[in-house]
């Protein structure tokens, strides 16, 4: 029995075709394919683009665009618009950015894709995140530029000067006995906002807000206790059913949630695999602006 | 210099060698003991809901108990359950586990099935000694006082005096026994009919619990979460808790702790009805963060077990205290956290001082400590592995890996069907699978014969197929079933048989993923998801493990074969004379299909030896 090659070498070359596309840790241009095979599998490069045809057709392989000055297609097994989104996300986890930054991080990234593609895709991805509330946009302060970043942007970066100002016009009416909460209380006036609504501290976890939020401390600890009796002795409420009963936006539910845990009345256990949670589940838990995911409260000792 | 913080999951209620601090988690060890004393007191019942996040510490709880049991002069049960099994054979994956657990050595190094009755007896006649002629006696009134089968205190007594103990345990797990082996030990077979498997599993749990009398028992469920065969699979936590409802309702003498990871409570919630999660939840517990006290008296004891230098040891506990307000603020505050936290600082100190080498531990990526996590496990699992373990690791792990495969697949969980297993769904495609890995002759018969019939009526034999260990094998005198076995092939059913070596990789992908479920699976102080572990299942090269799952949810359009041991016994023939060749060449020289011989071959299994192509190529192992 001589050594001879397989019954069913197109089917051969196709799976040889995708293995080593899948071991390749960049994307391979047609020319970089056929160097690879085996020399028995070797074909002409109609027979290949047919095969790659087909490889795509079942999603076992991706194409991508060719280096600049060079018009040869690439292929790969990862999708081009998944990568991209991956290392956007990647590169804002380590840092806020602005588009050149990001666009041109991402862009080093991808393996000499031509730059005024690689930048129109870049741009219309990083749009669709901002779309679905993945990535957030910080307007300029000052001189600088937008930013992009993982995280709501922090009101408080924003008062520098206003803080300033504020300080000066206290210290101003200091002598004449002007308190700064009457101060506070005539901004509101001349702005329109309600007498009522008092600004919240704040505390370390929680994602500010552009408006005051109402207290719901006591209407929350209430509604615990409506849905879980036990709740008094720290039997755990699901976050979702809570939001439920709430019946407020999402960013006031949190607020209020993250408040309560900052008062320390309650405390929050977190999920312990967020990147698992599809999108709709992942809005029915109560997030922070490290993006943890927190599923339960429980009610400290003593709080009622 | 061991890192004392380098272990950090407590991975069963059974482990030794634990470090305890008795102030972590005190209140709820107190709450439980509470809840125990009162079911003692009341007789009746009771059920603890434990939640809290991962590595907050249940199992640990658990393993405190486990111990604190043993201390005390009255006598408890502590029975220790991780659902790592499939719905459909919930309730005998509970009774093999509630065996293995009665097993465990207590006081007097006697073990707890002995003591149950020894206790029923001396109960009845009040003496230390009890001669031999009053036994019948004894067993006949324990047996109308509690409603105990004749089979139960055959077994018992078999275990008592120390006669045919290894047969008599399989025979209480619920084991399929040869005719010859169930005659030796007096007792009855089990029954034939399929439907009856998960009831019978049922009625001889609460005989057991009924045999243990007055004496409260622990049950305690761990890792509900392995439950869900893929995500949002309902199935299995709904027959968890029917399950702990009639447990509950049935008997007087359980204390049911059930663990369940915070995340987990809402799909739990959902999945189970409302009157079974009230009965599973009599009582509720959470697992706090820890205070700044009781982490430092964590790592304390820690440290005590690795430095003795008393000026070293205040040295690195300074250094960890300081980090520890930090790490404890803002819901946050494990003990697993403050272990991982601890560890780190560890080989910090270790390192700049050129103390005696540290060993550090570094994580490898997920994927390098994958790799090496599931080729120990499958060392281990080929250790323990014997033919019964087939129908659990079939049933726990195949529809699973068929739905990581094929996202369209899934187990169906309609009505049973008799002699069907499992049935799985991919697309319009339904395959149903029948364990026929009975070491009964009898049993098989009966069972082959029922499903020919079946396939007489039209009930397809395209897509059944029959699952049986390859080290049971069929004697050639087994007429009648080697009879059924080539009929029921010939009507186009397909007969497989693992080895052991795709078993102790199956087994090895359950145990992997089942901990990810649970958020017990960690790389170097990094909980692994189960995500992850599916991701890469899904590309690793698993290959007996995929060429199972391939096998049983692959195109049927071609001839499978099957395995059959006369080619596999032809083909080492050839490799004997040839050494390599090529699996192409092979397949024609022996007049088959070149996919269906590749299927046929298990690597190492026949010692035929496999290199994957293409073209693939075979070798004689037995060369090397």
């Amino acid at each position: 029995m001589g050594i001879s090659p397989s019954d069913n070498p197109i089917d051969d070359t196709r799976t040889l075709i995708k293995k080593i596309i899948n071991q390749s840790k960049i994307p391979l241009s047609l020319d970089d394919i056929h160097k690879r095979l085996p020399v028995l599998y070797q074909t002409d490069h109609q027979n290949l683009n047919r095969l790659i045809e087909t490889l795509i057709r079942d999603n076992a392989i991706h194409p991508w665009p060719a280096r600049s000055r060079n018009r040869k297609p690439r292929f790969w097994n990862q999708d081009m618009i998944l990568f991209i989104r991956q290392e956007i996300l990647s590169a804002l986890s380590k840092s806020r950015r602005t588009q050149n930054q990001l666009t041109d991080s991402v862009r080093k990234r991808l393996f000499g894709c031509a730059k005024d593609a690689s930048i129109k895709q870049i741009k219309q991805i990083l749009n669709d995140l901002l779309a679905e509330k993945r990535v957030f946009s910080h307007p300029p302060i000052g001189r600088k530029k937008t930013r992009f970043a993982l995280q709501a942007v922090r009101v408080g970066d924003y008062l520098g000067k206003l803080l300033t100002e504020m300080e000066k016009t206290c210290r101003n009416l200091e002598t004449a006995h002007v308190t700064p909460a009457q101060i506070v209380a005539e901004l509101q006036k001349k702005l329109g906002l309600s007498p009522d609504v008092r600004p919240q501290p704040q505390s370390v976890s929680q994602p500010l807000s552009n408006a005051p939020q109402p207290d719901c401390s006591e209407q929350l600890l209430q509604k615990m206790i409506e849905i879980e009796p036990g709740a008094p002795n720290q039997v755990p409420v699901w976050i979702p059913d809570l939001r439920k009963v709430m019946h407020l936006s999402k960013h006031e539910f949190d607020q209020a949630v993250l408040k309560l845990a900052g008062d320390g009345k309650i405390y929050l256990d977190r999920h312990a695999h967020p990147a698992q949670l599809s999108p709709t589940e992942r809005e029915e838990m109560v997030t922070d602006h490290t993006d943890a995911c927190y599923v339960v409260a429980v009610m400290r000792k003593g709080v009622l | 210099m061991d890192n004392p913080f380098r272990s950090r999951i407590v991975s069963t209620p059974w482990a030794s060698g634990e470090i305890e601090v008795p102030e972590i988690n005190a209140e709820a060890f107190d709450f439980c003991c509470n809840v125990l004393n009162r079911v003692r007191s009341e007789k009746h019942s009771m059920s603890v809901l434990l939640t809290g996040q991962t590595g907050s510490g249940k199992t640990h709880l658990l393993n405190r108990i486990q111990k604190h049991l043993k201390t005390i002069s009255r006598l408890h049960l502590f029975l220790a359950v991780r659902l790592h099994t499939s719905p459909n054979r919930f309730w005998r994956h509970l009774r093999k586990n509630c065996v293995e657990s009665l097993e465990k050595k207590t006081r007097n190094n006697r073990s707890q099935l002995d003591l149950i009755y020894l206790r029923r007896l001396f109960l009845e006649c009040h003496k230390r000694t009890i001669p031999t002629a009053m036994l019948p006696d004894l067993t006949d009134r324990i047996r109308l006082q509690s409603n105990i089968s004749l089979a139960m205190t055959t077994a018992f007594e078999n275990l008592i005096r120390k006669v045919n103990i290894t047969d008599t345990l399989a025979w209480l797990k619920g084991y399929s026994l040869s005719e010859y082996r169930l005659q030796k030990i007096g007792l009855p077979p089990p029954e034939n009919d399929h439907d009856v498997f998960e009831d019978e599993a049922r009625e001889f749990i609460t005989e057991l619990f009924r045999l243990a009398g007055d004496i409260p028992i622990v049950l305690c469920f761990d890792q509900i979460e392995a439950l869900q065969r893929y995500p949002n699979d309902d199935a299995g936590l709904f027959t968890f808790g029917q399950a702990v409802r009639t447990l509950h309702n049935e008997t007087q003498n359980l204390l049911i702790i059930s663990c369940v990871q915070s995340f987990f409570l809402g799909d739990l919630k959902r999945a189970v009805m409302a009157p079974d999660f009230d009965g599973m939840s009599e009582h509720q517990k959470h697992l706090d963060f820890m205070t700044n006290d009781q982490a430092g008296l964590l790592i304390s004891a820690r440290l005590n077990t690795a430095v003795e230098d008393e000026n070293q040891k205040a040295e690195i506990m300074k250094t960890m205290e300081a980090g520890l307000p930090s790490l404890l603020s803002g819901n946050r505050g494990t003990a697993r956290e403050v272990l991982t936290y601890a560890a780190e600082v560890f080989d910090r100190w270790c390192t700049p001082l050129h103390q005696a080498k540290s060993k550090t531990l570094k994580s490898d990526p997920d994927e390098r400590f994958l790799e090496k996590e599931l080729s120990l496990r499958e060392d281990a699992a080929m250790k323990r592995m014997t033919p019964d373990h087939l129908d659990e690791i079939i049933q726990g792990v195949i529809p699973t890996l068929c739905h990581i495969r094929n996202g369209h697949c899934k187990e169906t969980d309609g009505l049973p069907i008799p002699d069907i297993d499992m049935s799985l769904q991919c697309g319009e495609k339904i395959t149903r699978i029948s364990l026929c890995n009975q070491d009964s002759m009898n049993s098989l018969a009966a069972r082959l014969r029922r499903l020919m019939d079946r396939m007489k009526e039209g009930e397809g034999g395209d897509n059944l197929i029959l699952i049986r260990h390859s080290e049971r094998r069929i004697p050639p005198g087994a007429k009648k079933v080697n009879e059924y076995i080539q009929k029921i092939k010939k009507r186009g059913a397909r007969w497989l048989t693992p080895s052991r070596e795709t078993l102790s990789v199956l087994d090895a992908i359950r145990s992997l993923l089942n901990e990810a479920k649970s958020g017990d699976l960690n790389n170097a102080g990094q909980p692994v998801t189960e995500k992850t572990v599916r991701d890469w299942i899904r590309k690793a090269s698993c290959d007996p493990a995929w060429d199972f799952v391939e096998s049983m949810i692959g195109d049927t359009s071609e001839d499978m074969s099957g395995r059959d041991p006369d080619i596999l016994l032809q083909l080492m023939d050839i490799l004997k004379s040839e050494r390599i060749v090529w699996l192409s060449d092979a397949a024609e020289t022996l007049n088959q299909d070149t996919r269906a011989l590749e299927r046929m071959i298990q690597p190492g299994l026949y010692r035929i030896g496999y290199l994957d192509g293409p073209p693939s190529l075979l070798y004689d192992m037995g060369s090397l």
